[in-house]
């Protein structure tokens, strides 16, 4: 007799060899106990069959149960007694319409983000003009997304502003000013020394090596390490994409009390293999997780390397559930609040 | 002879959602699935029901299928499609592990032919030979050969995206 072929192995190892050819179960029975090479082979498939079925099972829904036979169709009773050419059409309508939906929400989508962009643009302009000519950004600032219609909301602090834009990649990052200090998002940096203020926006995806911020609360929206394939089993702080502070850390620089450093090297971009490389690592979630920081005007009591940076809140979506419609909406109103209750006005 | 549908459901139901869910990957959706193939199958007197109503499960599997990657076609038009990707699950960090073990697997199962996968899923789902190679056009000797090379290729294929993961 000729070697098995593979079809007839797994056939064998399922029970159903005489389904395939009558008597094949005694025949291979007697192939076996002479031929060594498909014991072997036989071995090598009953590994291979376990494994599969090893790993089908790792994707089998957990508690599906049958419901009542009786409740069978009555979510779409009406449905099921129509024709089926009604039932086609229907769904075809029903189609339609939700493709119909889909276009114009693309395209009011396309027209808000544009005149976001247009808002944020200007906005930037206005507070680099305000920089150069030594103004209180406190008194400068407005809110885009209350100038673009959106439902205005009370201002986190007494004279601070919200700015709220999505990156291309979906990560937004929120700076509530406080002081000189501003930020805009979209892998964007914020600078502020002094009274002068440089505003920017960094393309999505790129490195922001430096930042220097002073007397801002800095609200960054990402997600943690456990989510990050890769990434650091201990968790602790947000694993963000490149260009995006994930935690941000101060130094005091000399001879300019009051104004810190992030150092370059200490802005943690995102990346599997570790903290502080330039590699992107696949966003996952962006809401999962947030901290809120307050820049501190001095080295707070623990001393450096994270002096500088005081953690006023740490939110994390397991234990406070998002709207799916509009979590950063909810998110930031929850900020805000918290903002309010913990630091009175804002200051 | 007059089939005791009740039964049937009884006896099918779960392994037509395992199925449904490993075409689809949404349970809900394979759960209703799963229902309407049952309603649909019922009009019918079919010889065999429970390879009927899989028959049935597996042209709805098809048009979902279709259905989807119109959709999804759609919602990347959307500047906002982050947000639809927030409408899964969130992980829970002590599942990962978990999680990203099934999506390799789900993975390997998208890498294998739509004959591959469907003669493996069918198995998986208590199909006979016999019962496959109905609805598969295949002589049961070949739904041996071609369970054989997807069991294969399954293992292969998660063996190499664990490796590619490790890797990282």
């Amino acid at each position: 007799m000729r070697h098995v072929d593979e079809g007839q192995l797994h056939a064998y190892l399922d029970g159903v060899a005489d389904d395939v050819e009558a008597g094949l179960t005694d025949r291979l029975d007697a192939h076996f106990a002479q031929c060594d090479t498909c014991r072997a082979r036989l071995a090598a498939a009953r590994r291979v069959r376990e494994q599969a079925h090893s790993l089908l099972a790792r994707v089998s829904p957990a508690n599906v149960h049958a419901p009542p036979f009786g409740s069978l169709g009555s979510n779409r009773a009406g449905e099921w007694n129509l024709p089926l050419w009604r039932v086609r059409l229907s769904r075809r309508a029903n189609a339609i319409g939700w493709a119909a939906s889909l276009v114009l929400a693309a395209g009011l989508g396309w027209l808000a983000a544009g005149f976001r962009a247009e808002q944020l643009a200007e906005r930037s302009a206005e507070l680099e003009r305000s920089a150069a000519a030594g103004a209180d950004l406190r008194t400068a600032s407005a809110s885009p997304l209350a100038a673009a219609g959106s439902t205005p909301e009370p201002h986190p602090c007494a004279a601070g502003t919200l700015s709220i834009t999505r990156a291309a990649q979906g990560v937004a990052l929120v700076v509530l000013p406080l002081a000189d200090s501003v930020a805009l998002d979209g892998g964007a940096a914020a600078v502020a020394v002094g009274q002068r203020a440089i505003v920017r926006q960094a393309e999505p995806g790129a490195v922001e090596r430096s930042r220097i911020g002073r007397g801002a609360v800095v609200l960054a929206f990402g997600h943690d390490a456990p989510v990050c394939p890769g990434g650091d089993p201990s968790g602790g702080w947000m694993r963000l994409r490149p260009g995006v502070p994930a935690f941000v850390v101060a130094t005091p620089r000399e001879n300019e009390p009051g104004v810190y450093d992030v150092h370059p090297d200490r802005v943690y971009t995102g990346t599997p293999d570790g903290y502080g490389g330039n590699g992107a690592s696949p966003l996952l979630d962006p809401f999962a997780y947030f901290e809120l920081y307050r820049v501190l005007p001095a080295p707070g009591p623990d001393g450096p390397p994270t002096s500088g940076f005081a953690p006023l809140w740490r939110w994390e979506r397991e234990n406070a559930p998002l709207s799916r419609l509009a979590p950063a909406r909810q998110l930031i109103s929850e900020a805000r609040r918290h903002l309010r209750e913990r630091t009175g006005n804002g200051s | 002879v007059s089939t005791d549908w009740a039964e049937v459901f009884r006896a099918t139901y779960e392994d037509l959602v395992r199925y449904l869910h490993r075409r689809l990957w949404d349970v809900e959706r394979a759960q209703d699935l799963a229902q309407e193939a049952f309603v649909r199958a019922m009009v019918s007197a079919p010889e065999n029901p429970r390879a009927w109503v899989f028959r049935i499960a597996i042209n709805l599997a098809k048009d979902e299928t279709r259905t989807v990657l119109r959709r999804k076609r759609h919602l990347t038009l959307l500047r906002n499609d982050a947000l639809a990707e927030l409408r899964s699950a969130p992980i829970p960090s002590h599942a990962l592990e978990e999680a990203e073990t099934m999506e390799s697997v789900r993975r390997a199962l998208e890498q294998l032919s739509e004959r591959d996968r469907d003669v493996l899923l069918l198995w998986d789902s208590g199909l006979s030979y016999a019962e496959i190679a109905d609805q598969t056009g295949l002589s049961p000797g070949a739904v041996g050969t071609t369970l054989a090379r997807a069991r294969r290729r399954l293992v292969d294929a998660f063996a190499a995206l664990e490796d590619e993961h490790a890797a990282r």
